[in-house]
């Protein structure tokens, strides 16, 4: 029998306090981290291993950044390395890019993405266009981060999803992590990447714990940007999501099996460039798809998704129409039973899924 | 100075002839603030500016064949005709652009010098605008 005891403290900070009686040994317990954790960790390697790196953005120094994914970082490695600003998203996501222009890897963190549209000329007028306007001469290597989407009852203005307004961007790579592995392997990897990247976080998720193997936590672990992951492998219907929408996605398929219904599930990890081929290999096995994502509903990735297939040799392969479930197109509301009944949840998901596969 | 004005006299000449398509904002009467500088700064200052970017780059020393052949879209143009007359980039001389936003520039030159400091050359970084940059929110959000 587990007794456990948490304590929870304000500010993201979480300590919790285990006591644990147990007759059976747990099984050698398997690492785990938090997203937080990951990224923290990430920054904090990458800073160490390249002094080009900088982090910059509202409180991430003296407060351990707003949501604490800076913690510990302004103390280890001091003013020039870890940058606060005033409230100015256009003068210091400008002035990241300029840098970036001139050789440095900032790091560029927007306390929300809905913060990102003060600053959205200097994400893609001045850092995803330059590459190719000065045909290859000046390089942008910036990273802008931060949390995407709906949070928990913070109203319409702190709640939008950026994932499709960013990918739709040639010249930016976008990516959109799940586990703590994803996030780890994909920052660092995006820091080391020469091309300015959108990476879409998500608040919901930075205290939630993944497993997490000895190997993704060594200092050079990268993942591939542009690929992404069978999570669960299926044979009846392929499930394509990212970030927190794998989260209905896995409730789904457990509830699924049940009902002898297996599912394949996509993690995307990265949105542009997307990972087309591991999307049509898993609809050429299951003949049936559905994506799920949080965000609005037109010109979302579902759509661009559902395209790709129909455009491919993989629409052949298909039994039914492929079938989006997406966040309700509203602006979302801040009453709780409203802001829930505007998100895709696992209810949704099934019922997509049965609907498909006539059950 | 000279090479500034008679580039950008023909260059409106070819614009008004319509054989250079787009956006052709000429430097003429402004040559003074591009020699100027480069006369005060040395190698390894950078500059930056808006799309009025044919001038600073002639003043630096950059190729005026490049910089003509990227007005005409060829690829033989300093940004191999993928930029334009607005988006002239020529490192080799200090020369980071060439921007279409107004405003833009500044914040970023502000990127620029950051990094001379950060990096403790001693270089300077030096961004020209005009009376339209400066009241958009740019030049106010970076004091």
């Amino acid at each position: 029998m587990n007794l456990v005891k948490d304590i929870l403290k304000s500010h993201g900070s979480m300590v919790i306090y285990r006591r644990t009686f147990s007759i059976s040994p747990r099984a050698l317990a398997e690492k785990t981290i938090t997203i937080r954790e990951a990224i923290t960790q990430a920054m904090d390697e990458e800073i160490t291993r390249d002094e080009r790196v900088f982090l910059i953005g509202e409180e991430v120094a003296q407060y351990d950044g707003a949501y604490k994914m800076s913690k510990g970082l302004w103390k280890k490695h001091g003013d020039k390395r870890i940058v606060d600003t005033p409230i100015t998203e256009m003068g210091f996501a400008g002035l990241a890019t300029g840098a970036a222009m001139a050789g440095l890897r900032p790091i560029c963190e927007f306390m929300t993405f809905n913060f990102s549209m003060q600053a959205i000329d200097h994400v893609i007028n001045s850092a995803a266009k330059t590459y190719y306007m000065s045909s290859g001469k000046v390089k942008v290597p910036i990273v802008f981060r931060g949390p995407n989407g709906a949070a928990a009852g913070v109203g319409a203005q702190h709640s939008q999803d950026f994932a499709t307004w960013y990918s739709q961007c040639p010249g930016l790579k976008v990516i959109s992590p799940y586990s703590a592995e994803d996030c780890r392997g994909l920052l660092k990897a995006a820091i080391r990447d020469d091309d300015p990247v959108v990476f879409l976080e998500n608040e919901l998720l930075y205290g939630q714990q993944f497993p997490i193997s000895d190997e993704a936590l060594s200092a050079d672990f990268v993942l591939p940007i542009g690929k992404g992951k069978i999570e669960r492998e299926g044979k009846h219907i392929t499930l394509v999501s990212h970030s927190i929408g794998l989260k209905i996605c896995f409730e789904a398929a457990k509830e699924l099996e049940q009902n002898g219904i297996q599912c394949e599930i996509v993690n995307l990890r990265t949105l542009r460039p997307l990972d087309e081929e591991i999307i049509k290999t898993s609809v050429k096995k299951t003949h049936h798809l559905v994506t799920v994502e949080f965000g609005w509903p037109q010109c979302g990735m579902g759509s661009e998704i559902i395209a790709r297939i129909c455009e491919s040799d993989a629409f052949d392969y298909l039994d039914a129409p492929p079938l989006r479930v997406t966040g309700a197109d509203v602006p979302l509301a801040y009453a709780k039973t409203l802001e829930q009944n505007s998100m895709p949840q696992v209810p949704n998901v099934i019922k997509s899924v049965k609907k498909i596969l006539n059950k | 100075m000279v090479l500034q004005r008679k580039f950008e006299e023909r260059a409106g000449q070819l614009y008004g002839q319509q054989k250079i398509k787009g956006f052709c904002h000429l430097y003429i009467g402004q040559e003074a603030c591009s020699s100027g500088a480069k006369s005060a700064l040395k190698d390894g200052d950078k500059y930056i500016t808006a799309y009025r970017d044919h001038g600073i780059p002639l003043a630096l020393g950059s190729d005026p064949n490049t910089v003509m052949a990227e007005l005409f879209g060829k690829a033989t143009g300093i940004s191999k005709g993928k930029g334009g007359s607005m988006h002239i980039f020529d490192k080799s001389v200090g020369f980071v652009g060439g921007h279409g936003i107004v405003g833009a520039q500044i914040p970023m030159g502000a990127g620029l010098a950051f990094a001379e400091k950060y990096n403790k050359t001693g270089n300077l970084a030096i961004c020209y605008f005009g009376d339209g940059a400066k009241t958009t929110d740019m030049p106010w959000e970076r004091r």
